[in-house]
């Protein structure tokens, strides 16, 4: 039993030296989505922030949500999402104290080339969303509760039909770069950020095939959670990080973001927009 | 197939240009999985060692459990870990979530009773009277020990490679507890995942390769401990 | 060299609220061979296993040297100290050479030195040419060799062996005995031995223990235990080939009259009237006779019969007659041919009442 003892001694030891951990009060949680994640946006926005704040910031990418579960249990300490309703939903119920305006772009409606439900020329959401539910042409879901998920699920909403469970309906629960691959396979149609389908547009060959329609707006907020709630969080590193983004620093880069590789911005910041709550 | 060939290539690019996230990565997966294939090795041969010498009540609960966890699905390991390292969880006061540490750990729970498991098969297709004879020409605990390890070495490092591969290989349990934090927490597992789900084929495909690189090394070292004087 | 150097008191193994071995006191003494004899499930391996520590106690002391195991000499040392050889050779996948070692190694003793003792206890065991083979290329003879060089390249200072030969055949188990008991009466080694064959516990011992169920149910010098056999488990072990179950009758002086059946035995020995006894005769001691009426000397015990089985044994035949109760003789070759015995021959047949063994029966 000694012997025992002291392997596990080692062991641990061992542990602990190969995977030292940081202090505590340093790190601050952001929950955000896989498509903010997968954007790029945030790997040249977030190094900015540590450098000046020293803070760590540990970037957790999941739907929204995932994320604003994680707000709501005080798994995270500050939140950066694009998902309105739900987001009001959250600050009336307490746990957020600011909810600020930072940034939008906006959905599009992609498909195959051959275009069945003559989607093309459309300008109008709902007509478009009813022609595919007319056609019964293949459309392809995140079914994840993702901002771009529920967006979906509004356009159905007011085009008054109920696709799940039917055959030409399909939901992946993957993120966005996986959920175009599969419509691409597939040769159908889907409903994307426009920032992931320019960043993947070279391996596809889907096109956009609606745009511009005041419903696709994809509109991020930047959320701090209520310390006074939720006791557990670390109120300071997440406040800091919130006044970073919607600073004029943080807005710079994102106005420019994407210009070099894409010729055209992924985003577009409106920090200086009247927009956000604050509870 | 020319996607594969392209991601080939991009591996090459990658690692002889020392990319230094590309290393960083690799080196994380790789100090990470040995740490956490060197404890669950230290644990489960140890476990084994018991289990198959001593008797006592619920000893076939306690096997089959081990038999069971073999299987385990990985991605639960994280889910049940996470739980636990959730700052309402048990163990949050600790602030691991999103550590390496986690990831170790949960590879650990991971790796542990498959170790444990084919371990113990070797020890008990021993026979029962070899400790008894060994003993009964003056071994001491410690060196009685070490004879028997030696005698089951190809077994047991069969063991620790399985050990080993389930960990390096795992992508569920090391992103839950993970996060796949860029430069922190992000392997080469998870990093894979990520990279798809950008789209950038080529360097997951990349990413893919070394891995296979990073496995294939690594068995060779202990392949080649395990065989030695094998032949005489 | 008559002191005890392996003392046991009051020593007893329960498992699973079974008792499987309760001795008193069991000792061996120096430089002595002492064989345990026992029905298989008898405790011999207990017993052995106890006596060398590898077994725990459910109660009682071991001394070695008048030290006691556990206090004055800890279990380790003791360890140390002796080696045991079991029915399985159990040997390492190493080279004979490094098995051999492998004792020395626990010692610590220095390389040179290691290769210089092993090398010339393989020479003993005429096992030199097997240096460098690994298990699975040995014979059985020959594996047990190197099980046996690696106890003896020890020079422990007592030698426990486990029914060691029970899995050999009889050519290399004689020639391996020979060249093992060469060794062990040179160096004086103090030995302990089970086993289920009768020859090789008589041939090799000096003393006997026997075994039932746990316990001793008889010890002491080989000849007395050849002799005086106490109960009929030793007395068929020890090749009491007779065994008649009687009631004593009548008490006369030094002696008694049994019956048995319808036939009266005349034995020595004090046995009360009505006490049920176990008469045993050695067929050795049995006297056959053509001669139906014949009159041997001194024999009080006299009975004729039928010769129902002949048994060739190689260097004597065993002869079964039907007195109305199976009596069994040993006669040899040249008396056999004389007479020209055949199975359906009348005989007569003689014991002497002092050639009557009698036990109690229990």
């Amino acid at each position: 039993m000694k012997l025992l003892k002291k392997l596990i001694l080692v062991a641990l030891s061992l542990l602990c030296f190969a995977a030292p951990l940081p202090a505590k009060k340093n790190s601050v949680i952001l929950a955000t989505t896989t498509s903010t994640q997968d954007s790029g946006l945030l790997d040249v926005l977030i190094p900015i922030f540590e450098k000046k704040s020293g803070y760590f910031v540990k970037t957790i990418a999941v739907g929204s949500g995932q994320a604003l579960m994680m707000g709501r249990r005080g798994e995270a300490d500050v939140l950066l999402v694009h998902s309105p309703e739900e987001e009001v939903k959250f600050m009336k119920a307490g746990y957020g104290i600011s909810r600020r305006l930072v940034m939008h772009n906006d959905f599009v409606l992609v498909g195959p080339k051959a275009d069945p439900a003559k989607i093309r020329g459309t300008k109008n959401i709902t007509k478009a969303f009813k022609q595919i539910a007319e056609r019964r042409t293949i459309f392809i879901s995140r079914g994840d509760n993702s901002g771009t998920h529920s967006v979906e699920m509004l356009c159905w909403k007011k085009a008054n039909i109920s696709p799940s469970g039917q055959k030409w309906y399909q939901e992946t629960g993957l993120g966005m770069g996986q959920t175009l691959g599969v419509a691409d396979e597939k040769r159908a149609y889907t409903l994307t950020d426009r920032g992931t389908f320019l960043a993947l547009k070279r391996n596809l060959s889907l096109e956009i095939l609606l745009e511009g329609a005041e419903a696709l707006a994809n509109i991020y907020h930047v959320i701090e959670l209520n310390p006074e709630k939720l006791p557990m969080i670390n109120y300071s590193g997440g406040k800091a990080f919130a006044d970073f983004i919607v600073s004029k620093e943080a807005q710079d880069v994102i106005r420019t973001f994407g210009v070099e590789k894409f010729g055209q911005p992924l985003f577009f910041p409106d920090a200086d927009k009247k927009g956000g709550t604050k509870n | 197939m020319d996607i594969l060939l392209e991601g080939l290539i991009k591996a090459f690019n990658l690692l002889f240009s020392f990319d230094e996230e590309v290393y960083s990565i690799t080196f994380l997966s790789i100090k990470l999985s040995l740490t956490a294939t060197v404890i669950s090795s230290i644990l489960g041969i140890a476990a084994g060692l018991y289990l198959s010498f001593k008797d006592f009540w619920g000893k076939s609960f306690v096997i089959s459990s081990i038999n069971t966890g073999m299987a385990f699905p990985p991605v639960l390991v994280g889910l049940f870990v996470s739980i636990l390292l959730w700052r309402n969880g048990i163990l949050g006061s600790l602030g691991l979530l999103y550590t390496p540490f986690a990831i170790v750990i949960a590879q650990v729970i991971i790796a542990t009773p498959l170790v444990t498991g084919i371990s113990l098969a070797a020890f008990q297709n021993l026979s029962g009277k070899l400790p008894l004879q060994l003993m009964g020409l003056g071994a001491s605990k410690y060196q009685l020990v070490f004879v028997l390890l030696k005698e089951l070495k190809l077994p047991i490092l069969a063991a620790v490679m399985a050990g080993f591969g389930s960990v390096i290989s795992e992508v569920g349990a090391s992103m839950m507890v993970g996060g796949n934090i860029k430069g922190y927490t992000r392997v080469l597992t998870t990093a894979t995942v990520t990279e798809t789900s950008k789209g950038n084929f080529d360097i997951a495909i990349a990413l893919g390769v070394i891995l296979l690189f990073v496995t294939f090394a690594i068995n060779f070292i202990l392949t080649k401990l395990q065989q030695s004087g094998k032949n005489e | 060299m008559s002191n005890d150097i392996l003392k046991a008191k009051n020593i007893a193994v329960i498992k699973k609220g079974k008792e499987i071995l309760n001795v008193n006191s069991f000792n061996l003494k120096e430089c002595s061979f002492t064989a345990v004899i026992g029905k298989n499930g008898a405790g011999k391996t207990t017993l052995m296993l106890a006596l060398a520590t590898l077994m725990k106690l459910t109660s009682g002391e071991l001394w070695f040297k008048n030290k006691k195991i556990g206090g004055e000499i800890s279990f380790e040392d003791f360890r140390r100290r002796i080696a045991i050889v079991f029915q399985d050779n159990l040997l390492l996948n190493e080279t004979v050479f490094q098995n051999v070692a492998i004792g020395l190694k626990f010692r610590r003793v220095k390389v040179d030195e290691i290769s210089c003792r092993v090398d010339n206890i393989l020479k003993l065991l005429r096992i030199s040419h097997l240096r460098d083979r690994k298990p699975a290329f040995l014979s059985g003879g020959e594996a047990k060799r190197v099980s046996i060089a690696r106890a003896l390249v020890i020079e422990p200072e007592i030698l426990f062996l486990d029914e060691p030969f029970t899995s050999l055949d009889t050519v290399s188990k004689e020639r391996i005995i020979i060249d093992m008991m060469e060794i062990i009466k040179d160096k004086k080694i103090s030995t302990i031995l089970t086993t289920h064959d009768k020859y090789e516990a008589l041939r090799l011992s000096d003393y006997i223990v026997a075994l039932d169920e746990g316990r001793i149910s008889q010890e002491g010098r080989k000849e007395d235990i050849i002799n005086y056999p106490q109960n009929s488990f030793v007395a068929s072990f020890m090749g009491v080939e007779n065994i008649i179950e009687g009631v004593v009758i009548e008490e006369n002086e030094g002696g008694f009259v049994a019956r048995a059946g319808d036939k009266l035995f005349e034995g020595v020995g004090d046995f009360k009237k009505g006490k049920k006894v176990l008469l045993c005769i050695r067929p050795e001691n049995v006297f056959l006779s053509k001669n139906t009426h014949a009159v041997f000397s001194s024999v009080r015990n006299l009975f004729s019969g039928k010769v129902s089985e002949i048994n060739d044994y190689g260097y004597f035949y065993r002869i079964s007659v039907n007195c109305g109760f199976n009596i069994i003789a040993y006669i040899t070759k040249t008396s056999f041919y004389e007479m020209s015995i055949q199975v359906g021959d009348e005989l007569s047949v003689g014991f002497k009442a002092t050639s009557v063994h009698t036990i109690a029966e229990v």
